[in-house]
């Protein structure tokens, strides 16, 4: 309904919240130089390339989609000849992160195309939750498909407890809700626990600006579970040194205190400053240094700025920006196979679809899936693809992020820095020190910290 | 002193736009009577406008500026006065409230439509990047400009209206038409007039607060809420109070920013309740010779008393239908059929409120809201003996905001209940827990209160001993439910309670000249309203599984209000058909994509219909079906077909949404049948029958036109709606 569209504004930063958690990691091997995927295994083979796209392969990852002659009808939702999966997104309120529709279907063509998954095909099934219909799209998928793949909704949360109640496996694109994040029956391919944040960003910070961090401030917008957040990260900047100077909570939509903010900003001389929130309202603030005349030597954001919007509007303005991502930046697709492969399949299999991070994370489900379904042919069962799934080890999206270890827990420390200069997001080495040689992203497990609430 | 200083540099740019919206929305009130709340709409549509001219397609900023000040705003806002409000002039106030209402969130479906919120629309900056310095503290141009345009507006509106005679007849057409026309005033013409500058100078607040509160519709439209309590400082009328009330607000907004400690858990965003506050105060403020609004034509609305047989058989044939429907329904879609159910249930807490009363409330989803937290917080267990903890509470906080609106009816009524929202919506529903207390009597323990923490999770209904482990149950649980509401609506309508209600609706002054206690009376009505409100906001939450503050916010409580009164406020028919079109669109838009952008204008552009049929949709559908009657073959072939569509269903040949919607398919097209079979019979009832008009059909525009002619009298410029 028109009116429930004062929503989007909040609830896009539910995402956030989900974003900021997803750069956590503990002590995973970062000893590999697989996270730079230019020279993957299918290149050194010679000859055909089995990583190519139009031989089933993605990035660096071989046969994940080919015909076969798997068969049996192993559970619900699995036939001889086809796989019926769902894939849950919040598009129908006014788009809401539709590009992870667009991919699912990209995807689900192209995987199609090659073969499908050992010769059966996938029968993909738009599950659009629309912001307020979770449950009933997780109850029709539970009368229906094998799992529910690639998706995520900005309300999650399972009170009635309906998926794991119908025992409907569960590869996500992205979870928010603290039930949903802890959930059973589930494989994260990019984990997002609980209790440990991310925080390769201050590290960064800490190295190139010694002298903000006596001078640190954050701002939230007053929307309750992002200062749950907030708290975390003042935890955690606390533990790392920082003195937190200045703590605001800003109005997530119809905010008119920017140059307010700026000047407080400026009079108490903040010089690191972390903004959570949406790109509209970061840009408002650029704005509103530009009249105060001040600027932190650095503003620190979550992945969720690396963004058309916040681009368009701040490109040229902004200062020194710190965006925390561990997704192989699109501007360097021809650095990385599975980069460039994503831009590949959206432009063949879906070329209006919407080309966003979250898009690549939604693929990077789909990828995992393809991957576990193979493995498990002719027993495809909820408990051998959850197995196969969470066994794959270094898990990167066949090039397109960081390792990982997928399931509910075992994040990896990875991350890398992009800045925002005049034409548009850079890759900021300097700030990343990639730890990894001549790859792009900074593994130390220093980069991890525990945080209790 | 510096601080205070550039506090109030700020506060006095941000005035200026709250000064501009607020003289616009006095002069259309002033003018025409119609208070606007689309008004904030239109400056949205404006920022938008000036967006697409300037960083779409490439204009200079002083030809974008025109384009859309003197030729886009003024014209949407003459568009609007010939089409909508000109029709409104002799109508209650109710309809006028609601129209304008519908307006605005008809151009807030347009804007959502032309403008998606999920593509990037940078505000446009004017004099971009240059910085002017006011004792010591840097603005921007843009921002200063404000205050420049705000002064020059307001002086040459003021000699619009005292100094010129186009300004004499805008004043003089308010306070009475007809003596103004007499006078050789051309009504129409101010009125065209007051509404091109209203719109213009929307446009305009909306261009220059954009850069502020971010290009995004809903904070574009809601910035207006400022707007309407400075305008409301100058009483809707005079321009130097309002401009008094716009510092006021920019000011004391200003000094909230600065002097509230920003990392403050409970007060850092207060300052969004302070336009309310002020609003509220205001209103409380205004004495009350004032608050009698025109009353226009006296009421046309036809509440009809139901008799309990009638009663029971509907709640009865409620109740059967969802048993069919959870028989036949999957278990996805028997939730959202049952969310469906407690929109409607909210809606219904508008029968006895508006329908009945004739109090307009632009609160009920803050009062469901209320019922939310009270079932999520004590009924974890799902348990329905909680939702009389709801109502209890719900009917508390219903007395509490009747208790400053008490003097209040009509457009301030309105107002005052929207203040309300907004209060909860920016600042009280997002509160994390706090203490209250310790309470007086043996001291004992604060009472912790806790709000919606986020997301607050909401179980379902379950009734003790019913397996409701499918959801189909859930739907049957609330049919019940609803179905006993219903009763408890039509237990009021036939009650003495009932008939006071009506003849306060009718006329307040008569009904306190006979001895009823209206006070007493809008008290209890506002607490049975905000009571049902609260149940069908627990339920309907439960059916959410989990509930967000924002999914009862104000924009939530406009289109239950618009749909109803289109439905006809009067019957539960009304609030089932509000409950349908929030609840059913968005299914039939998942079968049917492409109806998603008639899906944002449907319910504005069914409220802005509104001024010709005030008894709601629902008579007219239950008109339409009396004809079934005179024509036996369409009324065979309707039973027969839904009696097919029935047995189908049971023998799972048909199932789901195809059922649903052949069946909506029989049961419009037999009627049509029907129609066609009757018209064919009597081809004509034309002049002959002219003595039965009111007898044997009802007495209609058309048949008035009829008899008028027969009598050779001219019919009246403008047909009265019957």
């Amino acid at each position: 309904m028109t009116n429930t569209r004062a929503r989007s504004a909040l609830l896009a930063l539910l995402l956030i919240t989900a974003a900021c958690g997803r750069d956590d990691g503990e002590t995973a091997p970062e000893t590999d130089d697989e996270t730079t995927t230019t020279a993957a295994d299918g290149g050194d083979d010679g000859g055909e390339d089995a990583t190519a796209l139009d031989a089933g392969g993605f990035g660096d990852l071989e046969a994940v989609c080919q015909d076969g002659d798997a068969s049996g009808a192993t559970a619900q939702g699995v036939t001889d000849t086809e796989i019926s999966v769902a894939t849950i997104s919040d598009k129908g309120f006014d788009g809401l992160n539709k590009e992870i529709y667009d991919t699912a279907l990209a995807f689900t063509e192209w995987c199609n195309e090659q073969g499908g998954i050992l010769g059966r095909e996938i029968v993909l099934t738009d599950a659009d939750a629309a912001l307020s219909n979770y449950e009933p799209v997780v109850q029709d998928a539970c009368e229906r498909d094998f799992a529910l793949v690639g998706g995520g909704a900005v309300i999650d949360d399972d009170v009635n407890n309906v998926r794991v109640g119908c025992e409907l496996p569960s590869i996500p694109g992205y979870v928010v809700s603290e039930t949903a994040r802890v959930a059973d029956l589930q494989v994260q391919p990019v984990p997002n626990p609980l209790d440990r944040i991310g925080a390769g960003r201050y590290q960064a910070a800490k190295a190139l600006f010694p002298d903000g961090i006596g001078k640190f401030g954050i701002m939230t917008s007053d929307f309750a579970s992002v200062l749950f957040v907030r708290d975390q990260l003042v935890n955690t900047a606390e533990d790392l040194g920082f003195t937190v100077d200045y703590t605001l909570n800003y109005a997530p939509a119809g905010e008119t205190g920017w140059d307010n903010f700026a000047r407080d900003i400026k009079d108490q001389g903040i010089k690191i400053l972390e903004f959570i929130g949406q790109p509209a309202n970061m840009a408002a603030l650029d704005q509103a240094f530009e009249n105060a005349g001040y600027r932190p030597d650095l503003v620190l954001l979550s992945s969720n700025f690396y963004d058309e919007t916040y681009k368009a509007a701040s490109a040229g303005v902004a200062g020194r920006t710190f965006i925390q991502s561990l997704y192989h930046p699109l501007e360097l697709a021809d650095d990385s196979k599975g980069t460039q492969d994503y831009l590949d399949l959206m432009a063949q299999y879906n070329p209006g679809g919407k080309v966003a991070q979250l898009g690549q994370q939604t693929l990077s489900a789909f990828l995992l899936f393809a991957q576990a379904a193979t493995e498990c042919g002719s027993d495809l069962t909820s408990a051998c693809l959850l197995d196969a799934a969470a066994s794959q080890e270094e898990w990167t999206g066949g090039g397109m992020h960081a390792p990982q270890s997928p399931g509910n827990t075992e994040p990896s420390p990875c991350f890398l820095v992009l800045g925002l200069g005049a034409d548009g997001f850079e890759y900021d080495e300097e700030a990343t020190r990639p730890t990894d040689g001549d790859g792009l992203y900074n593994c130390d497990p220093e980069n991890v910290s525990d945080v209790s609430d | 002193m510096d601080e205070f200083l550039g506090l109030t540099v700020l506060g006095l740019c941000t005035a200026s736009v709250y000064g501009l919206a607020a003289s616009g929305l006095v002069l259309t009130y002033t003018t025409t009577g119609i208070f606007n709340f689309a008004h904030g709409a239109i400056g949205m549509l404006g920022a938008f406008a000036f967006w697409e001219l300037h960083t779409q397609r490439g204009w200079p900023i002083p030809l974008a500026l025109v384009a859309v000040l003197l030729v886009l705003a003024p014209g949407l806002g003459v568009l609007i006065e010939r089409l909508i409000m000109r029709h409104l002039t002799d109508a209650p106030e109710t309809v006028r409230v609601v129209v304008t209402i519908s307006l605005l969130v008809a151009l807030l479906g347009l804007g959502l439509w032309w403008w998606p919120s999920d593509e990037a629309h940078p505000p446009v900056q004017l004099f971009r990047g240059e910085v002017l310095d006011v004792l010591g503290v840097g603005v921007s141009w843009h921002r200063a400009s404000a205050v420049v345009v705000a002064i020059v507006v307001v002086v040459a509106l003021r000699g619009l209206l005292f100094r010129t005679r186009v300004g004499l007849d805008m004043r003089a057409s308010v306070d009475s038409r007809p003596l103004a026309m007499l006078h050789g005033a051309r009504p129409d013409r101010s009125a065209a007039l007051a509404w091109a500058i209203g719109s213009s100078l929307a446009a305009l607040a909306g261009i220059l607060i954009a850069p502020v509160a971010t290009m995004n519709h809903i904070a574009l439209t809601i910035v207006i809420v400022s707007a309407y309590a400075a305008a409301m400082f100058g009483r809707l009328r005079s321009l130097p109070l309002t401009i008094v009330g716009a510092l006021v607000l920019g000011l004391l907004e200003s000094y909230a920013i600065g002097y509230i400690d920003s990392g403050q858990q409970y007060f850092a965003t207060f300052r969004f309740a302070i336009a309310p506050i002020v609003l509220s105060i205001v209103l409380l403020a205004l004495p009350s010779a004032l608050l009698r609004t025109r009353s226009g034509l006296a009421s046309k609305e036809d509440i009809p008393r139901p008799s309990w047989g009638g009663a029971l058989a509907t709640a009865g044939a409620i109740v059967v239908a969802s048993l069919v429907l959870a028989s036949i329904l999957s278990n996805g879609d028997a939730i959202r059929a049952a969310k469906v159910l407690g929109l409607a249930m909210v809606a219904l807490s508008l029968v006895p409120l508006t329908g009945f009363g004739g109090q307009v409330s632009l609160c009920q989803m803050s009062f469901a809201g209320i019922g939310a937290i009270v079932m999520g917080h004590h009924g974890a267990d799902g348990n329905p003996a909680t939702l009389l903890l709801v109502a209890v509470v719900c009917a508390v906080a219903g007395a509490l905001v009747a208790l400053p609106s008490l003097r209040l009816s009509g457009l301030y009524l309105a107002l005052s209940t929207a203040a309300f929202a907004v209060f909860l919506d920016r600042w009280g529903f997002g509160l994390p827990p706090f203490d209250l207390g310790p309470f007086g009597w043996g001291g004992g323990d604060p009472v912790r209160v806790r709000l919606f923490d986020n997301v607050l999770p909401v179980r379902a209904i379950d009734v003790p001993g019913l397996d409701d482990s499918g959801r189909p149950a859930q739907l049957v649980v609330l049919a019940v439910l609803f179905a006993l509401l219903y009763l408890v609506v039509v237990a009021v309508r036939r009650s003495g309670f009932g008939e006071r209600l009506l003849a306060m609706k009718d006329s307040p002054a008569a009904c306190a000249t006979v001895g009823i206690n209206v006070t007493a009376l809008k008290l209890a009505v506002f607490s049975l309203s905000a009571a049902i409100a609260g149940v069908g906001g627990a339920v309907y939450a439960g059916t959410l599984g989990s509930v967000t503050p924002d999914r009862f916010s104000l924009f939530e409580s406009l289109p239950l209000l618009l749909l109803g009164v289109v439905g006809g406020i009067g019957t539960a028919g009304g609030a089932l058909f509000a409950g349908i079109i929030l609840g059913g669109l968005p299914i039939a838009i998942a079968v049917w994509p492409f109806l998603e952008n008639l899906n944002r204008l449907l319910p504005g552009t069914m409220g802005i219909a509104l001024g010709r049929n005030p008894n709601g949709a629902v008579r007219d559908i239950a008109e339409r079906y009396a004809v079934l009657r005179s024509a036996p073959v369409a009324l065979v072939g309707i039973v027969a077909s839904v009696t097919i569509a029935a047995i189908l269903a049971v023998t799972g040949s048909l199932t789901g949404w195809g059922l649903t919607f052949g069946l909506v398919i029989a049961l419009v097209v037999w009627p049509q049948v029907a129609e066609q079979l009757v018209a064919r019979r009597a081809p004509r009832q034309g002049t002959a029958s002219l003595e039965w008009a009111g007898i044997d059909r009802p007495l209609g525009a058309d048949e008035l036109r009829d008899i008028d002619a027969a009598l050779g009298l001219e019919a009246p410029r403008e047909q009265v709606p019957v």
